[in-house]
This record gives structure tokens, sequence and C-alpha cells, in this order.
């Protein structure tokens, strides 16, 4: 059996994400053929083929070309991406044209089927596709990385224009916070329930010598600055100590801060997904617990 | 202009979760649904837009009986009629892709909102098939949006970077959180949605691609230890473990 995996360039470097779907091509015995639609500095080290196209950063249009190029000449059994804004765009174009069915954001494979989380972690399925072909995108972080060795036969293709105008990347603001650097983060999620409960975090943060961390919905409501968030799109985080007030534990929000120390959850659902990654959960309602431990912590 | 935003009615996600006899989905009963939260967005952006151009916006919804108040917030919110694809199986999303081509193929939408994803599912696929079944532009994962003839999105990126692009209409965009803050339901406007159009149809899914092996509640190994009980006692156990730690 053959993979296609499709590797994903940001400012004309490859993602490292590659490795990750190489150790799930290895894990799964498959052979690899990568594909990179846009211009890279340095070629991955692996052993297979690698197809080098030359045109944009993000033109699904452009790059689901290519693919099918690819699969055409491949006849791949598998096409492998990361879940990713990169990976989640383009999976779904080459499922459709390809007629194959999608598997998303997979966290495991075995004997020829893959896990998924549903309902936010609460439950796991295990699926496949009905004719065996899939189009699959890997959760960031759940396969192991292969070890970088080899050198691949390189062979190119060019990209045609999409109709997608490409005006450039944004950058976020620069912060004056860097949460990556803290040793203690007190973190606020959507279980706070209003702004105005955010003084309560502030102020165990505070006896703590914590930073004030968030999850997203916190800083799309617009109740901290985007510095303060965690999580795949906010920062990633290892401190010594952080503690999540009113936090689910969606993927996203794990992703940037399962690594930290020690882990403590305050949620009043014991079931609550965090569980999976935290060391303590204290099943308490925060607005009670939180000022409660503050003043404990003071005396 | 002629808008559509395509939403779905989802379970809270702080439920207790059983499967359901079949194995493949969970059992439904006693659990209170919500509109997704990611559409909420979608049908903020989606009402911005027909104020802002005089469009007309219709909101469609594939799902069973109970999904008709998740049409009735988005009429609350400003859509101007909705139609209900009754569906009583749960669909993968290719399935629910094709219920909707089949439904809006000729009406010649000039922009579809989508959420990025379901919150039950996470699947990102319908907007995307949608948009590849329509053979018209698509972005996913907006997170800004405007329209001046043309639209110009910010997609996001990981770690806070975005991407800037442009593309005509007809296009399709899949809305991500924080694009917009959505609005609350007024009462005048859930009176005046309750006299909308609604139209209800039904139409045959297409075979799923995908297979079911089983379903079930993740694997406790590596779980977290509960501190529960009296609050003071919890205040006392969380106390020692931080000293334990030298963290207080
Ligand atoms: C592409 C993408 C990127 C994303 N990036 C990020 C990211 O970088 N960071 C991030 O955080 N999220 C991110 N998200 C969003 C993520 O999926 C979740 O929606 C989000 O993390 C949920 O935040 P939350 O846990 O605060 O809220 P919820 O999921 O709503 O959880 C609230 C929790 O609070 C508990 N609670 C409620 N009231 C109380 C109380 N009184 N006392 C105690 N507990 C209480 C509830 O039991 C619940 O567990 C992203 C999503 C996508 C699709």
């Amino acid at each position: 059996m053959k993979a296609l995996l499709i590797g994903e360039v940001l400012r004309g470097k490859l993602a490292p994400s590659l490795y990750e779907m190489l150790g799930f091509a290895s894990q799964a015995g498959l052979e690899s053929v990568v594909l990179v639609c846009a211009p890279i500095s340095t070629n991955p080290q692996f052993t297979g083929k690698l197809y080098q196209g030359d045109g944009g950063e993000y033109d699904p249009l452009s790059h689901k070309a290519m693919a099918l190029e690819v699969i055409a000449k491949e006849n791949p059994d598998l096409v492998v991406l990361m879940h990713s804004s990169y990976g989640w765009d383009l999976a779904p174009r080459l499922a459709m044209e390809l007629g194959w069915g999608q598997i998303s954001e997979a966290i495991a494979f075995d004997s020829g089927t893959f896990n998924q989380v549903l309902v936010g972690g609460k439950l796991r399925r295990s699926v496949k596709t009905v004719s065996g072909q899939a189009v699959v995108t890997l959760q960031s972080g759940a396969f192991s990385e292969a070890a970088p060795a080899g050198s691949p036969a390189l062979e190119s293709i060019s990209a045609l224009k999409g109709a997608i105008e490409w005006l450039g990347y944004v950058e976020k603001p620069a912060q004056d916070l860097d949460l990556t650097k803290a040793q203690k983060i007190v973190s606020a999620g959507r279980g706070i329930g209003k702004a105005d409960n955010l003084g309560m975090i502030q102020e165990l943060a505070q006896v703590l010598g914590a930073e004030l961390g968030a999850s997203r919905p916190v800083v799309d409501s617009g109740w901290v600055e985007h510095s303060h968030q965690v999580g795949s799109t906010g920062a990633t985080v290892t401190p010594e100590l952080y503690m999540a007030c009113g936090i689910s534990g969606a993927v996203q929000h794990l992703a940037g801060m399962k690594k930290s120390e020690l882990i403590i959850a305050i949620n009043k659902d014991k079931d609550a997904p965090i569980g999976e990654v935290a060391h303590y959960v204290v099943v308490a309602d925060l607005l009670q617990f939180v000022p409660a431990l503050t003043k404990a912590l003071k005396a | 202009m002629k808008i559509l935003v395509c939403i779905k009615q989802v379970a809270d996600l702080e439920s207790r979760f059983q499967v359901a006899s079949g194995q493949t989905w969970f059992n439904e009963t006693d659990l209170a649904f919500r509109l997704n939260e990611y559409d909420e967005f979608a049908v903020e952006a989606a009402v911005q837009l027909k104020e802002q151009t005089g469009g007309d916006l219709t909101v469609i919804s594939v799902g069973p009986a109970r999904a008709s108040e998740a049409l009735k917030k988005a009429l609350a919110m400003g859509a101007d009629q909705a139609v209900h694809v009754l569906e009583d199986q749960q669909l993968e999303s290719f399935q629910t892709a094709q219920v909707i081509f089949e439904q809006i193929k000729a009406q010649g939408y000039d922009l579809i909102f989508t959420g990025m994803q379901s919150s039950d599912k996470g699947s990102g696929q319908v907007g995307l098939l949608l948009g590849e079944m329509l053979k018209i532009n698509s972005v996913s994962c907006v997170v800004a949006f405007k329209y001046d003839g043309r639209i110009e999105v910010e997609r996001e990126l990981e770690g806070g970077l975005r991407a800037k692009l442009k593309l005509a209409t007809p296009a399709l965009v899949t809305c991500q959180l924080g694009l917009n803050q959505p609005r609350y339901p007024t009462l005048p406007n859930i009176m005046k949605a309750k006299k909308k159009p609604k139209s209800e149809v039904t139409s045959p899914a297409p075979a799923s691609r995908l297979q079911v092996v089983a379903l079930g509640p993740p694997p406790k190994a590596g779980a977290a230890e509960l501190i529960e009980g009296d609050l003071l006692a919890q205040v006392s156990k969380v106390v020692a473990i931080l000293k334990e730690h030298k963290l207080a």
C-alpha cells in the first residue's frame, strides 16, 4: 500500500509535521511519496520520491491540481495531510475530486481503522472508508515523528494559477506578554461566566506569582488580549504550574498546555476532557473555589 | 444579492454522553441541543452582509425535527427564510454536503456561509465539499470578512498568524470562532421570526463513504486524580499539592 503525504510550506520552509506523517506511514507499513506544492529552502530527509511544486503557499485550486496530477501518476491508497489550516482546507477538495471518503483529525491507526475524537473529547470512534481508499488528516502531535534519514528522489511539477488572490501574511501585533516564558500560569476559560469574574482569576494568579492565561472564547469575547491565549492558535506553554479554571480541554487548547509540569483543573464537570492531561481535577464551582483558594494562600 | 447560511444543531458538550445501541452515535434522549457555536459566527456574518447589501438571506439545516430550534434562532438573528431538510439519520459530512447541494444548486447564491466545523464531530468538511460541488471559490477558517464587490478575508493559520486573500463571488466561506460578535436575538425579533417563511423538505441522502466500526468513551489511562467533596477540604488539598511542588 502507498500513501501520498502532502507537506505544508510556511514562508519558504517545510513544516516539520511532515515527519509526523512519515511516522504514521511507517507505523502503518505504507510506502511514502511526498508532495510539497511550494518551493522550500531545505529538502526533507526520507527515502522515497519527492514531488516539488512551484506554486504559492496557499492556493487551493492549484494545490489540488498538483495533488491530482501526482495521484494519477502514483496511484496511492491514502492521501495524508495534517489537520491544520493547510490540511483541513485541501483535504475535502481532494476527497471530492477523487470520490473518496475523508477521515478528519485521526489520532491513531490500528489494523485498517482510524480513531477520531467526538463531542470535544468525551467519545471516541474508529472508522474506515467503505472503499478502502481515503483522504486522512492527522491530529497534530498524535503520531510519533519519523527520524530524518535518507534523501528523496526529486521530481518537479508546475502549478497553474488559481482564482484566489494572495495579499500576504498578517502578523499578530507585537505583544508585551510572552506567556511561553511564564513559570506559572493561571488560565480562565468560558466557565468563568462573565468578564466581571476575571478579577478573581487575576487575584489567584497574583498570589501565586503567575501570569494570566485564557482559552479562546475568553479572548474572542474581548475579555482579555490575544497575548493571553493558550492553544494551537495562541501560545504553546510549558510552565511548572498550569491551573485551568473553567476550561473544558478541547484539543486545540490541550495542544498549547499539555506539556506543563503540573496541571490542576477546576471544573464542575468531572468528565471534562481536561482530565485527560490534568494531574488533578478539582470538581467544584470555580466561583466558590477560586476565591477560597486565594484566601487560603494569602493566609 | 442572494445569501445562504448553512447551520447545524448539535448536542451541548457539557452533557454526559452514552453510546446508543447501534454503536455508531450517542443516545440523544435527555440531552440539550443548541446551534453549533461556529455557525453562530456564520449567521452573524451573513446577517451583517445582508444589512450591508440589502440582500436576501436563507438559512438551511439538515437534521431531525429538533433542528427547527436552531433555524428559529437564525431567523430571529435576521435570516429571511428557513429551509429544513428533515433527516433523522446521523449523516457523514459528504452526505450532508450532497443533500444541501441538491437543495440549492439551482438557486444561484452569491455568497454562502458555513461554520468551519461542527463542535460534535469537528470534521470541517461540509462547507468545503459544498463549495467544490458547486464549483465556486471557497476559503476556510475565516476570522475577518469584508465585501466591496469582491470579498476580502483573513484566514487563520496557526500560532496567531493569518493570511489575507481576495476573491470574486460566487464564493463560500467557512467561519471561525471570533469572526464577529454574534448578536442575541431580541424578543421582538423572536416574535417576528415566527412569521417568517419556513419550509420543510425531505431529500434522499447518498450512501455514506465512511463506516463506523466502534464508538466508546476515551481510555481512562493517565486520567487525573479527582478532588471532590467539601470546599474547604478541596482547598487544603490543593494548597498541600502546591506546597509539595514548592509552588506556593
Ligand atoms: C482551528 C481552531 C483553533 C482553536 N484554537 C484554540 C486555542 O488556541 N485555544 C483555545 O483555548 N481554544 C481554541 N479553539 C477553540 C476550542 O475548540 C474550544 O472551543 C475552546 O478551547 C473552549 O474553551 P473553554 O474550555 O474555555 O470553553 P468551554 O468548552 O465552553 O468549557 C467551559 C468549561 O467550564 C466548565 N464550567 C462552567 N461553569 C463552571 C463553574 N462555575 N465552575 C467550574 N467550571 C465551570 C464547564 O464544565 C466546561 O468544561 C480552537 C478551535 C479551532 C477550531
